[in-house]
């Protein structure tokens, strides 16, 4: 059965996309190498509108805000690899500039105000705003991870998702549990 | 063989006839029967496992295996199926179902899309991907044996049904092997009075009427001219 997402073993196949799932490659599974992979996997199952993304070769990028929980998971997650046909650049800022032109914010380390501000930031931008903390799709971001029965899950507040004109796959929807702002659960 | 009547020869060989016929319609019927049912079985098995393995692909990628087992379960619909698996690229069980109890294996050592029959047993295995990238692997193992019985049990009353067809075509065979028989014997009877007698026109007239007794008349003229010769 799978195990949970922090004992799961190591495995590659040559033809595998290590990069995208979760457990492969390494030989321990941290909380942070799993939410790397989950926000791989969150770019592939989420379209931004076409001029967000700007040109065809123009990258997506990654910001990540606050504490850097990743080291360099994140990067050895993105490296070599292409979603939607760009590739990925990371960004580490521990305060949210004004000027917000990530693709997808990663919140980790936040207090409430930053996160008040953040959220206020992102609002109607077409930015992926997933907090690292349960709770913040509900205070507005787009999603937020969590973490139940030993396994990294993740809440998606779709209201938000939509007014950010980005789109996310059924695919990952399904997997969600989906919360409106304001902590109303469906 | 010689020592049987004519009648009874010819009730037999309508009998045989038919239930030849019949023997040959209903082992045809079977044989049909089922190669179509286990067709119909392995391709409903294979496009269920593609499609539950495309739904599971993001429950692999985000390691739900709650979700994927919950997908799996689609495959109570599918009759016969045994278990059904969901593994990761390391080939480590990931998610599974069974309906009977009969556990999938632990591991999936090779991940290669294939399905495979080897009697009673029908296994499908198809490579999961996304955008390209190989992310798991779906397995599903179906027991014919319930199709065969199934068909066994339309065949037990198939035959039943020929068993009274049988017994209908016997009832059959006696009234046409008097009527077929009548008119062999009818020849048979007036050659021999006509042996015995040398009359053709006596011998076709009240007993036996129609086309012996014109047939006579016709040979009486020639008889006699041969009898004076």
């Amino acid at each position: 059965m799978a195990t949970g997402v922090f004992g799961v073993e190591p495995g590659t196949r040559p033809e595998a996309d290590s990069s995208a799932d979760p457990g492969a490659g390494g030989d321990a599974f941290p909380e942070y190498k799993i939410k790397a992979a989950f926000l791989y996997n969150f770019i592939r199952y989420t379209t931004w509108p076409k001029e967000a993304l700007g040109k065809k070769e123009a990258p997506i990028e990654l910001m990540v805000v606050g504490k850097d929980p990743f080291g360099p998971i994140l990067t050895a997650t993105f490296r070599d690899k292409k979603l939607h046909g760009r590739s990925v650049v990371i960004r580490h800022v521990k305060d949210a500039p004004k000027k917000l032109t990530a693709h997808l914010i990663f919140a980790c380390g936040l207090d409430e105000k930053q996160k008040v501000a953040l959220i206020k930031a992102c609002a109607g931008l077409p930015i992926l705003l997933i907090g690292d903390e349960s709770g913040l799709a509900e205070q507005g971001a787009c999603a937020s991870f969590f973490v139940k029965h030993n396994k990294v899950r993740f809440e998606v507040n779709n209201e938000v998702t939509k007014a950010s004109k980005l789109t996310i796959s059924s695919q990952l929807l399904k997997l969600a549990t989906i919360v409106k702002t304001k902590g109303e659960k469906r | 063989m010689s020592s049987v009547p004519l009648r009874a020869k010819i009730g037999l060989v309508i009998l045989i006839s038919c239930s030849v016929t019949l023997m040959a319609t209903l082992t045809l019927q079977v044989v049909r029967n089922w190669s179509t049912l286990r067709a119909k079985h392995q391709e409903t098995t294979i496009a269920t496992t593609e499609t539950v393995g495309k739904r599971c692909a993001s429950s692999l990628l985000f390691l739900d295996d709650a979700y994927a087992a919950e997908a799996l379960q689609d495959f109570l619909l599918v009759e016969c199926t045994v278990h059904a698996a969901l593994y990761t690229n390391d080939g480590k069980l990931f998610a599974k179902w069974s309906r009977s109890g009969v556990e999938p294996p632990e591991r999936l050592d090779e991940a290669l899309s294939s399905q495979h029959t080897a009697e009673p047993f029908f296994e499908v295995t198809r490579v999961i991907t996304e955008d390209d990238a190989v992310v798991g692997t779906i397995y599903v193992r179906s027991d014919m044996t319930g199709l065969r019985q199934e068909i066994m049990r339309d065949a037990g009353q198939m035959a039943l049904l020929a068993l009274a067809g049988l017994a209908l075509t016997s009832i059959l065979a006696i009234a046409f092997s008097k009527l077929i028989a009548r008119p062999i014997l009818e020849l048979a009877e007036t050659a021999r009075a006509v042996e015995e007698r040398k009359d053709f026109v006596d011998q076709g007239r009240a007993s036996f009427p129609g086309r012996i007794r014109r047939a006579g008349r016709c040979l009486q003229p020639d008889a006699r001219t041969d009898s004076a010769a």
